[in-house]
């Protein structure tokens, strides 16, 4: 939740109003004659969608044509991924994509391939999550929380949102990490996992900082490490995964790519254009209010590549260890 | 005390704040009243309007849309039988059954008195009541919403019409459509065949025009055919408006409905449909007056299920206010709304901020009244739509269940998935198996069993757990009563009519 | 009539419950240590629907004896009355999936445009000024309001209608 997703949807209302580009000159020449449509796989409103709108929102002056956000929800991210890659291979779809399709291509069933149906464009951002409990919970720091998991085999519950995905992967490899089992519950959505954890209902979460910040800064939740190799701006008290002895320092990734096959010259103007959004003041502010500027999201195809690369090896065996991957 | 909102409502009064809140009312009555276009995505869609404009007027704004977008969603659902917003399903069930008789007028009036009512109920609740509603609405985990769900659930028997075999037939059916796709505890998926389709489940919205608004289409295609749906007659204000007896009548659903739907509207988990669900199926159960006419045209059915989404609102705002934590999708905007001028709701905003939240707590007072009045101006005109030939009347609606089933999530095989429904829908209804348990569970389902996972990993896989706190034992209980009374009381009810 | 119908429509639940009860057991071990898994709770829905319509097929199939008097005595004018009714209900459902199945194609303001008078035409419209007017109105007033108003995403059509759909959003 935040502020640019209101900038986005001020061009999108523009574009409802005005009737949108009209697309239906089919003599113009050059690449882009048409709108460039940009694929979000999550529902409008959420971290991946407010993301996409933000970075759409600094590409829409530098494009003649305009470019549309079309959400596609479903399916964890599949469905939207689905789509893209049953599309022509021409730089006109876009698709949003997030550490969930690195997690879907470890899987036996996946449906479309990120890695090998995909060209990556670059990655965007690269954001920062925290170990979080009650503002009221006996454990005060790290250490105590994993001596009292390490003590407890199991007992220590903590509350996530997707099961096998991203935020189930990130508790579980974090806490491994530490040497502790921990408990995995999932919920439907970061609202009711907060308030199960202000209820007292769940030990804690290991989620992304910036929807927390408000309720760490009231005392109501405690955030006991930043999982990260630095401390973070916003909560300087707090120690960082690498101080505490962790070598963890994943975090939820957002890139963007296109269909496998798209011709090198579209990507470059693609990846050009994205590049200046990514200037665009409007962004620099969104990211800067967001914290996801803590640290450096910008990473050029073939870097998005490789990293990638090392992320789905990273999930492999984390999914291996739970079960999901045989 | 006095003071502050004296001060509050000088502030909402203000020209600008109250062309604002007319604005967003509006909005939000439009984005309500059409389907495919949901209260939240009207939020969002005037999010960027707001960028320019001050706090207050930015927030009261938007808080008109939320609000209007709840209200709005009856209208559609008692003219057209189809739901606007989620939340006005049951309103649909009973609305649109009164509309058919040629009720329509009464049902409107009826459906705007309850939901402002409801509305007006809750804001004041919180206004009273606001750390009160967040830490109740904390004490509920997984156990308690269990309990919340089953007690829900339990009130199959009293939506089941004639035959009680065939409402527990329907129920269990909507019970396993909430549990196709993607399992929300173990991520495995489960009866989706490989579609990718059936991954995100079975979208509520989209079996609900199914099965309720097409179907009934295609039931009444079989009808002989007929100009005008008859059903346009408007005597006047005076002969239309429902009579204070009325509401003396149901005194006991306008009391208990608001305070159902303020509560539930609190829980991140739940929301304004669970809300209006629990109330329509607490009318339901304590029906004293006509019980049999549940699910044929109940006007305490219709009363329970406005009140209670409309009061959803002071709930989902209380806990926003108090903790930062969106109660809905809606309120999930709102966080937006908040952060584009420069505030984070939380704890610190009351003590930050207090003439913002103030001011909300006034706001909502005044665009629930603002509601009345424009909603109320409105009701002829709507009734005037009724005099479309009816073919094309028809054809419309189903174009417009299109729409709603494609919106969601913009999905050609959402659409499909509709045709599906309706067409069991059409069958569920030509032998006598009543649509609305299907619904209720469908709306519960989902929650109940996801609920009762998390409660059985939180308590170590001991049953116990989900007994364990006072609130979720009441409720079982509760439920348990309801369950089993009926079929003490009236066992031949239990053979099929 | 309507029993034999009730026989078919039990039969069929049973088949479906039966079925995906089936699918149910196939899921069975998946789930998380002290929990109870994916299946449990399909199962007992399923197994409970399952028994509820076995139950109703027995009292349908046991009841056409008392039943059948009554349908016996139907007069043939009620009976082709029951016949055309029967055809409204299927033309206009067909009309329906046809529309559907179009908007992928056709685009959808196109099928829209068409569908409006079929359908009418189905249910019994005859009025030649409502069939012509009430397509044309309509679609504009969807076009406008959903299109261009509230930009849902439609299905824009293949080929030479995609280009149309173009001119409109």
């Amino acid at each position: 939740m935040n502020r640019t997703l209101c900038f986005a949807l001020a061009g999108l209302l523009a574009f409802a109003l005005g009737g949108g580009p009209c697309a239906g000159n089919v003599a113009a020449a050059d690449y882009p004659e048409r709108a460039i449509e940009v694929v979000v796989p999550f529902g409008a409103g959420g971290g991946s969608d407010t993301a996409a709108r933000a970075v759409v929102e600094g590409m829409k002056p530098l494009l003649k044509h305009g470019v549309v956000v079309t959400n596609m929800p479903g399916g964890g991210a599949t469905k939207g991924m689905l789509h893209v890659s049953q599309q022509p291979a021409d730089g006109y779809t876009v698709l949003a994509v997030t550490t969930s399709h690195l997690i879907d291509a470890v899987k036996p069933k996946t449906r479309a391939h990120i890695l090998n149906d995909f060209d990556p464009l670059c990655r965007i951002q690269w954001d920062t999550s925290g170990v979080i409990v009650s503002g009221d919970s006996k454990f005060k720091t790290l250490e105590e929380l994993i001596d009292y998991g390490k003590k407890n085999p199991k007992m220590l519950k903590f509350a996530g949102t997707s099961p096998g995905g991203w935020s189930e992967i990130q508790t579980v490899a974090f806490f491994k990490t530490a040497g502790v089992q921990v408990t995995f519950v999932p919920f439907d959505s970061g609202a009711e996992i907060k308030a199960a954890i202000l209820g007292g209902h769940i030990h804690g979460a290991v989620e992304e900082l910036a929807e927390t910040l408000p309720l760490i800064q009231a005392g109501k939740l405690r955030a006991l490490c930043v999982i990260m190799d630095k401390r973070h701006p916003a909560l300087p008290d707090v120690p960082s995964s690498v101080e505490c002895g962790l070598n963890y320092t994943h975090g939820l990734m957002r890139a963007w790519a296109v269909k496998k096959g798209t011709p090198p010259e579209r990507q470059k103007f693609l990846l050009e254009v994205i590049r200046k959004a990514l200037e665009n003041p409007t962004y620099v502010k969104y990211i800067k209010e967001n914290h996801l500027d803590v640290r450096p999201g910008y990473l050029g195809p073939q870097e998005t590549r490789k990293y990638w690369e090392e992320e789905i090896a990273f999930f492999a065996e984390v999914l291996k260890d739970l079960g999901y991957v045989k | 005390m006095l003071e502050i909102y004296g001060q509050a409502f000088a502030t909402v009064l203000l020209p600008q704040n109250l062309i604002a809140m007319v604005l967003g009312a509006l909005w939000g009555l439009l984005a309500g009243a059409l389907p495919g276009i949901s209260t939240s995505m009207g939020v969002v869609l005037i999010l960027s309007f707001t960028y320019t404009l001050a706090p207050m007027t930015a927030l009261v704004l938007l808080v008109g849309a939320y609000l209007g977008g709840i209200t709005g969603g009856g209208i559609t659902s008692i003219l057209f039988g189809i739901p606007g917003e989620p939340s006005s399903v049951p309103t649909v069930i009973e609305g649109h059954a009164l509309a058919k008789q040629g009720k329509a007028a009464a049902a409107m009036w009826t459906y705007l008195l309850c939901s402002i009512f409801g509305g007006l109920f809750s804001v004041l609740f919180m206004i009273v009541a606001t750390p009160l509603i967040a830490d109740f609405a904390l004490r509920f985990g997984p156990a308690e919403y269990f309990a919340l769900t089953i007690l829900g659930l339990s009130v199959v028997s009293g939506l089941s019409g004639g035959s009680m075999l065939k409402g527990f037939l329907s129920c269990f059916f909507g019970l396993f459509l909430a549990t196709i796709g993607t399992d929300g505890i173990t991520g495995e998926e489960r009866f989706t065949f490989g579609t990718v389709t059936l991954l995100g489940g079975v979208n509520f919205v989209v079996a609900m025009v199914g099965l309720l608004a097409v179907s009934e289409i295609m039931m009444e295609a079989e009808e002989p055919f007929k100009e005008y749906k008859g059903m346009v007659e408007y005597r006047g204000l005076l002969e239309e408006l429902p009579r204070f007896s009325l509401f003396r009548k149901y005194w006991l659903t306008m009391i208990r409905s608001p305070i159902i739907g303020t509560i539930v509207g609190a829980l991140p988990g739940a929301g304004a449909t669970i809300a209006a669900f629990l109330a329509y199926g607490e009318a339901a159960r304590t029906a004293k007056h006509e019980p049999a006419k549940f699910g044929k045209g109940a006007i305490e059915g219709l009363m329970a299920a406005e009140c209670a989404n409309n009061a959803s609102t002071g709930g989902s705002m209380t806990i926003l206010l108090s903790l930062g934590i969106p109660g809905s999708n809606t309120t999930a905007m709102l966080v937006a709304a908040f952060m584009i001028h420069g505030m984070q709701p939380g704890p610190l905003l009351l003590s930050q901020r207090p003439d913002i939240v103030y001011g909300i707590f006034t706001a909502m007072i005044v665009i629930n009244l603002l509601l009345l009045a424009i909603t109320g101006t409105a009701i002829r005109l709507f009734l005037q739509l009724n005099r479309l030939p009816y073919s094309v009347f028809s054809a419309a609606i189903l174009i417009l269940c299109v729409v709603g089933a494609f919106g969601i999530n913009n999905s050609v095989d959402d659409m499909m998935l509709m045709f599906v429904f309706s067409l069991i829908g059409y069958f569920m209804r030509k032998f006598g198996v009543p649509v609305a348990p299907c619904i209720l569970a469908l709306v519960l389902g989902d929650l109940a069993e996801l609920s009762l996972r998390r409660a059985l990993l939180l308590s170590g896989g001991s049953p116990l757990g989900l007994v364990s706190s006072p609130i979720s034992a009441v409720l079982l209980l509760g439920a348990l009563v309801s369950i089993v009374y009926p079929l003490i009381k009236k066992p031949k009810m239990l053979a099929s009519s | 009539m309507k029993t034999k119908g009730e026989v078919v429509f039990f039969a069929v639940c049973v088949a479906f419950f039966g079925f995906m009860g089936a699918q149910a057991v196939a899921l069975m071990g998946e789930g998380r240590a002290g929990e109870i898994g994916s299946a449990l709770w399909p199962l007992i829905a399923l197994c409970a629907a399952l028994g509820l319509s076995a139950v109703l097929l027995f009292q349908a199939v046991r009841r056409p004896a008392a039943a059948a008097v009554g349908g016996e005595a139907s007069e043939p004018d009620a009976r082709d009355e029951a016949r055309r009714r029967r055809k409204a209900v299927v033309a206009s459902t067909a009309c329906f999936f046809l529309y559907l199945v179009a908007i992928s194609f056709l685009g959808f303001i196109l099928a829209t445009l068409f569908f409006i008078p079929a359908f009418a035409f189905a249910l019994g419209e005859r009025r030649t000024k409502v069939l012509v007017a009430a397509p044309l109105i309509l679609t504009t007033v969807m076009t406008a309001v959903f299109i261009k108003f509230l930009t849902i995403p439609f299905p824009k059509g293949v080929g030479v209608f995609a280009a149309f759909s173009r001119l409109f959003y």
